[in-house]
């Protein structure tokens, strides 16, 4: 493994370190499920990079095949999961589908490793995460009005990892040119390599930017939805007290009513209004 | 002279709706109906032979919110007169854009109520 490669995978599972601590403490602040697939998906993809910095070191023959195939597992699986955590704010995911494809996605090329080889499993490795990235870029299109309701500002973040992908599709598929199943791993050419780190690099960051875009944006949502919620509540009371004193003083007969204390009663009603407005402007 | 107005109001709050309903008899006016939620505002609306000159609407409703109700409303009869009168101030330009004459925020005293409904008859 050419050095720069190693160095640029470091750099990824540090990157994608980053990525578990902001999702795990989403996780803990909304117990949303989304952060729990983000979650699953970083800790694959940061193992699946310790992995191939391991096979690169390790130079024993056997034991490199197996840190490869882990890696070609723990791939696929990575992706599939952050995708989930993608797509899961706009589509509702049953919790069991997941498991399944998570099964099929552990068991399948662990079948292709035992009668074909480790060769069919890595490109089968290639053809998976490919197909993940690009869903990324599809599934939105699907439900594209609840996407883009549910995304709302942190839309723009989306399209930037979509082109990211745009760009790093074509770089991935060059690098593999000259080795079909190793890719990446095994290039020597330099500008491939900085042009597809690079390209990945952008991506991650980006898809952590999102989350975290996100994640504050329907915080912000929520807490107007209450603010709203609470000073419509309120301001309704006011009107009630207000009109009741206002109504009071008009139809009473009595000469006797202490229109000081019903006026008291009305101007500390518009004192709360304004506190409720302040309320909602906080 | 004294300014009759057919009135058509509309809010969540039953309690709201019972002491405008008072005072706006009280003063005169005649209230030739009460809805409790956007549907239903625009239901009575369609169906009701006794065409409002008024509609006092509020905002923040179940099943259609007072803007939706009012835009609904202004497709089926443009010179349709509604005033706006709700707590949530944030949607006062948005209510007055689509179409509303007026918008008051809530607590409002019945003085301006009256006077704005008698300004606009």
């Amino acid at each position: 493994m050419h050095e720069l490669i190693s160095f640029s995978m470091f750099l990824l599972v540090l990157i994608r370190s980053l990525g578990l601590i902001v999702s795990m403490n989403f996780y803990y602040e909304s117990k949303s499920r989304t952060y729990i697939y983000f979650s699953i998906g970083w800790i694959l993809w940061i193992l699946a990079g310790i992995i191939a910095l391991l096979s690169a070191i390790t130079t024993i023959n056997m034991v490199e095949n197996v840190f490869l195939l882990m890696n070609y597992l723990l791939g696929p699986m990575s992706i599939f999961f952050l995708v989930s955590g993608l797509s899961s704010y706009y589509i509702d995911i049953s919790h069991n589908k997941i498991k399944l494809i998570s099964v099929v996605l552990l068991i399948f090329p662990l079948i292709i490793y035992f009668s074909v080889g480790i060769t069919l499993v890595a490109l089968y490795t290639r053809i998976f995460q490919f197909l993940g990235i690009i869903l990324i870029f599809v599934l939105p299109f699907f439900k594209y009005n609840i996407f883009k309701k549910k995304i709302g500002k942190s839309i723009r973040w989306y399209y930037l990892i979509c082109f990211s992908i745009v760009i790093y599709i074509p770089i991935a598929i060059f690098s593999m040119k000259n080795s079909l199943f190793t890719g990446l791993f095994q290039s020597q050419d330099i500008t491939i390599i900085v042009s597809a780190y690079s390209s990945i690099f952008i991506m991650t960051i980006l898809i952590i930017v999102f989350i975290i875009h996100l994640e504050y944006t329907i915080t912000s949502e929520q807490e107007n939805q209450l603010k709203d919620k609470y000073s419509h509540k309120l301001g309704n009371i006011m009107q009630v007290i207000y009109s009741s004193a206002d109504l009071f003083k008009r139809i009473s007969k009595s000469e006797n009513i202490e229109k000081d204390k019903l006026d008291l009663i009305e101007r500390k009603c518009k004192e709360a209004s304004k506190i409720i407005n302040e309320i909602r402007d906080l | 002279m004294i300014i009759i107005a057919k009135i058509l109001i509309v809010d969540d709050d039953i309690d709201i709706v019972d002491l405008f309903e008072q005072f706006l008899k009280l003063k005169g006016h005649e209230i030739i109906a009460k809805a409790f939620n956007g549907s239903e505002a625009l239901e009575l609306y369609k169906s009701s032979q006794n065409v409002p000159d008024i509609i006092l609407m509020d905002h923040r409703m179940p099943l259609k919110d007072g803007l939706e109700t009012t835009k609904e409303i202004l497709a089926i009869n443009p010179n349709c007169k509604i005033i706006f009168i709700s707590a949530d101030y944030t949607i006062r330009d948005k209510a007055l854009e689509i179409g509303a004459l007026d918008f008051l925020e809530k607590p409002i005293d019945f003085s301006t109520l009256s006077r704005k409904i008698e300004n606009l008859c």
